[in-house]
């Protein structure tokens, strides 16, 4: 398997006290950037962003100098992981940049504040009757317990994620339908013909309503997405790293249950979510950089890994991210 | 890679700017570009596979995240490829990502799309108090108008000249306004009507300004072929910086003088080929919500020297009849619907690269156009080319 682009250099800071956010998004892209080779990011012609439209009560975009954007080419796609990280790598096959930085934070700390009447659900049928994330995401859990997945599975996979991060088993539905909201900032300098971890493969699926009116199984959707992969074949291959994040445990349990059973592991396997993936770590729509950069740190210089990047109310824009193998100088 | 045409524009559509679109959801608005689009190009909705969404500051619009129920039965909507958001260029931004995702093989044609309901946001003020930096100049009273009045009153004494000869820029872009079935407004007006307009922020008065607009756009792209309108350079630039500190003569000049522009026009030249801009662009399309962003834009663009743009309007040039026409759509002058007014820059261009303007058809059909587009309070800059 080949590729023309390369992860060289990845950086994060994840947590729920890591201090203000602007000081983390700037050593995630200090270590990314020193991944790569770099002191400073007069090494890359482009900055991709992805996270909340506002960053302390500031336009992400004109906010985009913490990310060293200052001077440079800026794309601001906030929408999801999945989709800036597809942005920054066509921008590169493309032949638009040859070194793009890919940087991403949140704050997850902060959702509880937000104005759910705002937020996501169809503003005409949704909304009145109540849809805010957390309803959608409990409607999701209530269609697929007992039928895709068990609640007890669920929660032991919540448990299990929360025991790799050092955290306390949480009792009741809390322990499948509330993820680990935390701060974080990931980064990654993608470039062309680079040494580095290979992107292998992407694809991406996405599914415009919410609440969905088909099964809401993100299993269905990451096979969705699979199967637009150029070289689906790849995730059946022994794989040295499987990393997820999704809107809720419960969510993620569901969304990787095939990829685990073609895999032989079972959710206590320490190469699912080395990190503790998004049950234990989400900050919103960056999270998936989370997802790939640990990914990217597992695997290193050699084998496969996926990353599995679910964004929305209950994960229905869904990104396959497949890394590793060799890449093609161009 | 120079010259080399990136992707193609396959079809365009818009819908008439107004200040209230009364009978149109924002989904309504997004279908109705969308497929207006692909009939333009001839394509059935299931050969689309990528769709991208420009949206401009989403808490204006009082709505987040409205992919997640505006999209549903939109053309390649299940294959959505991401929302934009970097202010009013986003969808700009959006159709120079549309290009990279069709240049990079991964998509054979994607549809952008955007709109706004102007008059159902809650607060455009608040919004873009939230372009200034929070801690050090949200307590002054910030708005487009004060920010812009500091631009146009350096440039004013900065060149020793006076409001009617700054008239003259909001003038042309009334009187193509009046041609563009699109336009938002479409009266022409007169040098002693601009300047008798109420002063917003002096010395900027209400008809040096865009009105509150909604409206909607979509383009189509798709891989280059032979007789169709495209892409061959794209170029941006970010200056992040504390739009106040900017304001400052000594400090940082960019916001006088548009050097962030000619930075990011720098880079799409490069890309496209163009030497001496002057020679190889034939029209522009630039955002510009003031009259004085034309006049730094134009000088941005490299298409007049610094300093020299309100003069040479004055003295006939960039109007529609001449030899390099700017904004003969009127420009966002006269229509400014946030999300999508970049896209209707690359629209209105094209039209023109196509020779299917109507009524708003420059004198001498185009070969080249530049089009340009602003984020923020001159914080984010792009800048594309496209060639017939």
């Amino acid at each position: 398997m080949t590729a023309t682009v390369a992860i060289a250099g990845t950086g994060m800071r994840v947590g729920r006290a890591i201090g203000p956010i602007e000081d983390a998004v700037r050593a995630a892209v200090r270590d990314a950037l020193a991944g790569a080779g770099m002191t400073s990011p007069d090494g890359v012609d482009m900055i991709v962003t992805v996270g909340s439209d506002i960053l302390d009560g500031a336009m992400v975009a004109t906010r985009s100098g913490i990310a060293g954007a200052y001077g440079r080419e800026l794309m601001t796609v906030p929408s999801s992981a999945g989709h800036a990280f597809a942005a920054a790598v066509a921008l590169i096959e493309s032949g638009q940049a040859n070194r793009v930085l890919l940087v991403g934070w949140g704050e997850g700390t902060k959702f509880g504040v937000r104005d759910g009447r705002t937020i996501q659900a169809d503003p005409f049928y949704a909304r009145p009757l109540g849809a805010t994330p957390a309803v959608l995401a409990t409607l999701q859990a209530q269609r697929l317990a007992g039928r895709a997945i068990d609640v007890e599975a669920a929660a032991g996979y919540g448990a299990a994620m929360r025991a790799r991060a050092g955290l306390p088993p949480l009792s009741g539905p809390a322990g499948w339908l509330v993820p680990g909201w935390c701060d974080g900032a990931a980064a990654l300098v993608l470039a062309a013909g680079s040494a580095g971890v290979a992107v292998a493969d992407f694809a991406t699926i996405f599914h415009p309503y919410c609440p969905e009116p088909d099964e809401l199984d993100p299993a269905r959707w990451v096979e969705e997405a699979t199967g637009r992969l150029r070289r689906p074949e790849a995730l059946r291959a022994p794989l040295g790293a499987i990393e997820v994040g999704a809107p809720t445990p419960f969510c993620e349990a569901a969304a990787v249950r095939d990829l685990l059973a073609g895999q032989g592991w079972t959710v206590g396997d320490s190469r699912l979510n080395p990190s503790g993936g998004g049950a234990v770590a989400h900050f919103g729509p960056a999270t998936g950089l989370a997802r790939i950069v640990s990914v990217a740190d597992a695997i290193g210089g050699s084998g496969h890994g996926a990353a599995l990047d679910l964004a929305g109310p209950v994960g229905q824009a869904t990104t396959v991210i497949v890394l590793g193998g060799a890449t093609v100088l161009q | 890679m120079s010259g080399e045409r990136i992707a193609a524009v396959l079809g365009v559509a818009q819908v008439p700017m107004r200040t209230r679109l009364s009978d149109a959801t924002y989904a309504d608005l997004l279908g109705r570009v969308a497929h207006g689009a692909l009939a333009d190009a001839g394509v059935d909705a299931k050969d689309v596979d990528g769709l991208i969404l420009a949206m401009a500051p989403t808490s204006t619009l009082g709505i987040d995240e409205p992919q997640y129920w505006a999209l549903a039965g939109l053309p390649g909507a299940s294959h959505f490829l991401g929302r934009v958001h970097t202010l009013a260029s986003s969808g700009l931004v959006a159709f120079r990502l549309a290009c990279a995702h069709v240049a990079a093989g991964r998509a054979k044609r994607v549809l952008v799309v955007a709109a706004d309901l102007a008059d159902e946001a809650p607060d455009l003020i608040g919004a873009i108090q939230t372009f200034a930096n929070p801690f050090a100049e949200r307590h002054y009273p910030g708005s487009a108008a004060t920010a812009h009045a500091f631009q146009m009153a350096a440039y004013m004494a900065r060149n020793g000249i006076d409001e009617r000869v700054m008239a003259g820029v909001i003038v042309k872009n009334r009187a193509n306004g009046a041609l563009n079935e699109y336009a938002q407004l479409r009266q022409a007006i007169t040098v002693d009507e601009v300047l008798s307009s109420p002063v917003l922020s002096w010395p900027i008065k209400r008809a040096d300004a865009s009105p509150r607009t909604s409206g909607a756009a979509a383009v189509l792209v798709g891989p280059p072929s032979d007789g169709q309108v495209a892409a061959t350079g794209f170029g941006s630039y970010a200056n992040h910086g504390v739009s106040g500190a900017r304001m400052v003569p000594g400090v940082d000049e960019s916001y006088l003088d548009a050097s962030d522009l000619a930075a990011a026009a720098k880079r799409a030249y490069a890309q496209a080929g163009v030497g001496d801009p002057v020679a190889g662009i034939d029209l522009a399309e630039v955002y510009a919500s003031f009259g004085i962003i034309e006049l730094l834009s134009i000088e941005g663009l490299g298409l007049a020297g610094q300093d020299c743009a309100a003069q040479m309007i004055a003295n006939g040039e960039f109007h529609r009849d001449s030899r390099l026409p700017v904004n003969a759509s009127g420009g966002a002058t006269c229509g400014s619907p946030i999300s999508a007014t970049g896209l209707i820059r690359v629209i209105e261009a094209t039209l023109q690269l196509r020779g299917t303007a109507g009524a708003r058809q420059v004198t001498r059909t185009p070969r080249r156009a530049a089009v340009s587009a602003i984020g923020g309070l001159f914080q984010l800059h792009d800048v594309a080319v496209l060639a017939a």
